[in-house]
């Protein structure tokens, strides 16, 4: 089972993928849409996409331990190249008269919840969607500013609260399944602690019962020796309670079918690797 | 192969006491015990094959002691039980064991219904409760 932190890790590095992912796919598409756009430059949604390739492959170089601070980094130069690009492209757009506007930071500002790493890159993330593109409407000529819908750019705004609340309604998500999963690892650990011990438990019983036998036997045929045996007497007392004591072991641990195989398997085995010769397991 | 069990003329009789324990340590000092100090007879073996090969003479016995878990052997106690019955034993039939109450082999003991279940380790005073069928 995936230990807890490394998960989270791993949710974070996944979430940095796929962002530059969809900015590496995104943004040539971008681009191919606004093919017709006059004097449309190449560069920003090339720069973008070769940005988001370089980072696809930093991220695959450390898919193998990846941290939640370096998918965090890696999803925040994403995010720059990208309100870059579309700083640069939403300009050019804007010169048509059939534009919708920053519609891109809107997809966006909804794609960031989904694959955000953590909450504060993913509210940067949003801020600086909503934030520039409400600052692009701004250094617009104010022909194409009152040419635009009523209420532009100010929906951004709506689109960047509902993309907090997802962003915090998904995060709180993956960390109550991560909670979830470290629960049920420490359970598991737990039985497998208990089962050890209720095999160390019957493993022990039956040489504890053969010291009881054999002091038993020793102290009719030699009667001189109580005192010797008195004190075996008590060391096997002492043996009989912890083997007692492991006893409470049984209510945390589960037998599951297979087990009476595998238990003696697992005793036969100890009892090869411990004895010296002839005694076996219980 | 199946060890030859020396069982002495006098032990086929309803006193005596049948132990099947695969421990050779513990099947020796439990014979010594009920031989020396409970003055009853016993015959010992260590697995199931031994228990079959001993045949009538392990029905005569008044008392059959199994280990439930006879080693990495196909076999259990509750397969040398099974064998008993169904050769028409009559006597009791104890288990002995060294696991929980919860163990899968425990747990299919105690649906054998007419027999008792007694967990290692157990002090001299008791197994002579169990040889005398006086368990409480």
């Amino acid at each position: 089972m995936t230990a807890p932190p490394d998960l989270e890790a791993r949710h974070a590095w996944r979430g940095a993928l796929v962002a530059a992912a969809l900015n590496a796919v995104g943004m040539p598409f971008d681009y191919f849409l606004a093919r017709n756009v006059p004097n449309m430059p190449f560069y920003p949604s090339a720069l973008s996409a070769l940005v988001s390739v370089g980072l696809i492959v930093l991220l695959l170089m450390q898919r193998r331990h990846p941290t939640v601070r370096f998918s965090s980094v890696v999803f925040l130069l994403n995010i720059t190249v990208i309100l870059a690009a579309l700083w640069i492209t939403s300009g050019y757009w804007a010169s048509t008269r059939a534009w919708t506007p920053f519609q891109a930071n809107k997809l966006g500002a909804l794609a960031v919840p989904l694959v955000a790493p953590e909450l504060r890159v993913g509210l940067l993330a949003i801020a600086g969607l909503a934030g520039t593109a409400i600052a692009k409407f701004y250094v617009l000529d104010p022909e194409i500013q009152r040419r635009l819908p009523v209420g532009e750019p100010w929906f951004v705004l709506i689109f960047a609260m509902f993309s907090g609340v997802l962003l915090v309604y998904r995060l709180r998500g993956l960390a109550f399944e991560r909670d979830v999963l470290r629960l049920q690892a420490e359970a598991a650990v737990a039985a497998d602690v208990a089962r050890g011990f209720l095999r160390l438990r019957d493993y022990a019983n039956t040489p504890i019962q053969t010291i009881v036998f054999a002091t038993e036997v020793l102290r009719r045929r030699h009667p001189d020796l109580e005192p010797i045996l008195l004190r075996i007497d008590r060391a096997a007392a002492r043996l009989m309670v912890l083997s007692r004591a492991l006893k409470s072991y049984e209510s945390m641990n589960s037998w599951n079918p297979g087990d009476r195989s595998t238990d003696r398997a697992a005793l036969s085995d100890r009892a090869a690797s411990t004895e010296p010769t002839r005694n076996r397991a219980a | 192969m199946i060890p030859s069990v020396h069982v002495p003329e006098s032990v086929t009789k309803a006193e005596c006491v049948l132990l099947v324990e695969d421990s050779d340590d513990l099947r020796e000092m439990f014979v010594e015990l009920v031989d020396f100090v409970l003055n009853r007879r016993c015959i010992g073996v260590g697995s199931y094959e031994e228990l079959v090969a001993l045949g009538d003479r392990a029905l005569g016995c008044g008392v059959a002691i199994l280990d439930i878990n006879l080693g990495p052997s196909p076999w259990s106690g509750i397969d040398a039980y099974t064998w008993l019955r169904e050769q028409g034993y009559t006597g009791r039939i104890v288990f002995l064991t060294g696991h929980g109450d919860t163990h899968p082999l425990v747990v299919a003991a105690k649906r054998k219904g007419d027999a008792e279940i007694v967990s290692k380790p157990i002090d001299p005073d008791r197994l002579q409760a169990v040889v005398d069928g006086q368990l409480r």
